[in-house]
């Protein structure tokens, strides 16, 4: 598929809560493998992954935090020496239903991005302990990866491993942000309908402005994330050299709208909104899950402000 | 969505920007590339003569209005051509100013609903900016709810005899022409009641008050009707339609008043780059970048839905009203802006001088001015009503004036 048309797949499951749960890890999924099968040259570590991928007999995952903070090389401590990894990555996306996993260890202590490396590590093999990690999104699963003398190959020129998890992260974010205006529509839908048929003080709640207002804030910051995402679209599909910039602003537009329609929606719900039976706290949880799915939102403000500076400077 | 040229609207561009080197008023490039936010400064020059001289320039090149039909003063140029030329023009548009109400709604008005000798006669003037045009809407009783206007219009033979008061008409006193809307009929419910029409600034009875605003300058003004004299063929739509004649008026204001808004992004962006403060420069700072960049990502929003709007113009379709958001949320976001650069300057950022470390005074400006920005052509109250019901079909509130006919609705508070 193209890389266009999944933005708009994504961003159209998101929407539909039955497929949102189907496909929990399609967005995390989808990109890593679009990175993986980007490369140049696919390394002899990764075909054999490659058919099992796409015709879904396996699963893959990116194992890249280690506890708190965002990405950053300096976090990386997971070791990798003559073969074998040693540390502990979490949280991982879907892990404990993983067959293989993408990691960036450390193979050098210069304090530079070079000493980070990737590996493929088969999840299922030994030297691997896999944990299951309890997290406010019910509907997409986190683990905890540890590894203990665990087998892996590498995958990519060594030291290379930061430069494309760099990469990898903006085409994700692209991606995810798709997936992020779907679900800030699908709140700000629901809002909407709920809006016109809950009647109190003897009309539809949607005609008080309070609340009709607290709806248009909703529509307008999913449709500046839309027009951020379709950007970020573009950029993608066409490798421009605004993409580091476009995926920085279509993720931290996405990341805002997705949060702000998800909590907003509950409100105009009342009472209802905060009930376990309506689907309102499933997007109030992967609103704010996702939003720190590829590090906070504060690591793309970051991000975006350093790279609007380099393009200023040119 | 492609955010590349085609082979022919590089070439176009390439035209325009030749011709744009050949012929702009170069003399006040950097002036006008410091003043911002539509306050244009020209120490020794009187803005709407400036404006003026290259709107004619630009009419003679076919450059006015591009966008127009050329036998109203247009180049028939498409959307994306007109974008392109807005994009090449850079800080001449800001020369523009004077013209923009015309250009945007006036125009457009008289373009759907004049005879084809009105749009004759006074379409190309308009676009060559020969004749600069006023709106006059609002009222002091009638702003948000300016359908609730008191100005009348009575028939008298051929004429049409007006008489009332209308406010913060910008421009009123450079203008050569207004497009009125005036109560003709206050015995039906209101909407029903109104007229359009359109009338020389200079007529006997028409008196401009220029109106002292809250950040010191004179922009807008009062306009009184005394026995003013409209001749029948200056009715624009059918007596009683006013109402449906000014809803276009209104959309295209929303779309030219979003076409080229200031967000304060940019000059944001400049002042906190080569802004030192205690511990280095303030774009090193986690919580002024956190701002920024919400900021930023606001702009980008507002600039990619513009050309969502843009491609949909492209492909014929009329401008909607979820072209309601760009003043809604680049009127805040100045107004935001505009604190928070005063905030970091500490106490000195009340100061209003000029000099360097004031950034120009634009923050100062831009804070006293910017509550106009939420207000002027639609209140963001308003707005958000306008998305709820006509983009998310909302109801509407309850109106205890709806069917009521317009000389019995309730004109006291308390």
């Amino acid at each position: 598929m193209g890389r266009l048309r999944r933005c708009g797949a994504l961003c159209g499951s998101a929407t539909k809560l039955r497929h949102c749960l189907r496909w929990n890890f399609g967005a995390f999924r989808s990109f890593t493998e679009d990175s993986l099968v980007g490369m140049r040259d696919v390394p002899t570590s990764l075909q054999k992954w490659l058919p099992k991928i796409a015709s879904g007999d396996a699963i893959g995952t990116l194992a890249l935090f280690e506890g708190k903070g965002n990405p950053s090389p300096k976090a990386v401590k997971v070791t990798a020496n003559g073969g074998v990894l040693n540390g502990v990555k979490r949280p991982v996306a879907d892990g404990a239903i993983a067959d293989f996993a993408v990691v960036a260890a450390r193979t050098g202590s210069s304090g530079r991005e070079s000493d980070i490396s990737l590996f493929i590590v088969d999840l299922k093999a030994g030297g691997v302990e896999v944990k299951s990690l309890t997290n406010i999104d019910l509907t997409r699963g986190q683990a905890e990866i540890a590894f203990k003398d665990a087998k892996a190959e590498p995958l990519g020129a060594p030291g290379e491993g930061w430069s494309v998890i760099t990469q990898v992260l903006d085409r994700a974010a692209v991606l995810m942000a798709f997936e992020q205006v779907g679900g800030a529509d699908r709140a700000l839908e629901m809002g909407r309908d709920y809006a016109l048929d809950r009647i109190a003080f003897g009309r539809p709640i949607g005609s008080f402005q309070a609340v009709k207002h607290m709806l248009a804030d909703m529509y307008v910051s999913a449709t500046l994330a839309r027009s951020n995402c379709y950007y970020g679209a573009w950029a993608l599909s066409t490798n421009a050299g605004e993409l580091p910039e476009a995926a920085a602003a279509a993720r931290i537009s996405a990341t805002q709208a997705f949060q702000h329609c998800a909590k907003n929606n509950i409100q105009v719900h009342g009472g209802m909104g905060f009930t376990w039976e309506f689907d309102c706290h499933m997007y109030y949880r992967r609103a704010n899950a996702v939003a720190l799915g590829l590090g906070s939102l504060s690591y793309w403000e970051d991000a975006l402000i350093d790279r609007m500076r380099k393009k200023n400077a040119a | 969505m492609n955010f590349d040229d085609t082979p022919q609207e590089a070439e176009f561009r390439s035209i325009a920007r030749k011709w744009i080197a050949a012929n702009a008023p170069k003399e006040f490039e950097e002036e006008l590339s410091k003043s911002s936010l539509g306050r244009i400064r020209l120490a020794r020059h009187d803005m709407v003569e400036v404006g003026k001289a290259w709107q004619k320039k630009k009419a003679e090149g076919g450059w006015a209005c591009l966008h127009w039909p050329k036998e109203y003063g247009g180049r028939g140029a498409t959307p994306i051509e007109r974008v392109i030329w807005q994009q090449e023009e850079g800080v001449y548009g800001k020369l523009t100013q004077p013209f923009q109400i015309g250009e945007g709604m006036c125009g457009p008005t008289v373009m759907a609903w004049g005879s084809e000798d009105a749009k004759r006669r006074f379409l190309p003037k308009l676009a060559s900016g020969e004749e600069i045009w006023c709106q006059l809407f609002s009222e002091p009783s009638a702003g948000s709810d300016v359908a609730g206007l008191r100005t009348r219009a009575e028939k008298k033979g051929d004429n049409w005899v007006v008489n009332g008061q209308k406010i913060w008409t910008s421009g009123a006193h450079y203008s050569d022409y207004g497009l009125l809307i005036a109560r003709t009929d206050p015995n039906v419910p209101k909407h029903k009641g109104l007229t359009m029409f359109f009338l020389d600034m200079k007529s006997p009875g028409v008196e401009v008050r220029p109106i002292k605003q809250a950040n010191g300058m004179q922009e807008f003004n009062e306009v009184y009707f005394t026995d003013v004299v409209i001749p029948d063929s200056q009715r624009l739509g059918a007596v009683g339609e006013g109402w449906s004649v000014s809803l276009t008026t209104l959309m295209n204001e929303r779309m030219s008043i979003g076409a080229r808004l200031a967000t304060g992004v940019p000059e944001m962006f400049e002042f906190c780059s080569g802004l030192m403060l205690e511990d280095g420069l303030a774009i090193d700072d986690p919580a002024v970048r956190s701002k920024l960049a919400s900021w930023a990502v606001k702009a980008s929003g507002l600039k990619y839905t513009s050309y969502r709007a843009i491609s949909a113009l492209s492909k014929g379709e009329r401008p909607g009203p979820e072209n309601s958001i760009g003043k809604l949320v680049s009127g805040l976001m100045l107004q935001d802006i505009a604190t928070y650069a005063m905030d970091l300057e500490g106490t000195a950022g009340s100061l209003t001088g000029t000099d360097e470390e004031q950034a120009n005074g634009q923050f100062q400006q831009m804070l006293l001015s910017s509550p106009s920005m939420r207000i002027a052509g639609g209140t963001d109250e308003i707005l958000r009503n306008i998305i709820a019901e006509r983009v998310l079909g909302l109801p509407g509130d309850i109106r205890v004036d709806k069917d009521v006919s317009y000389n019995k609705i309730p004109t006291k508070g308390r």
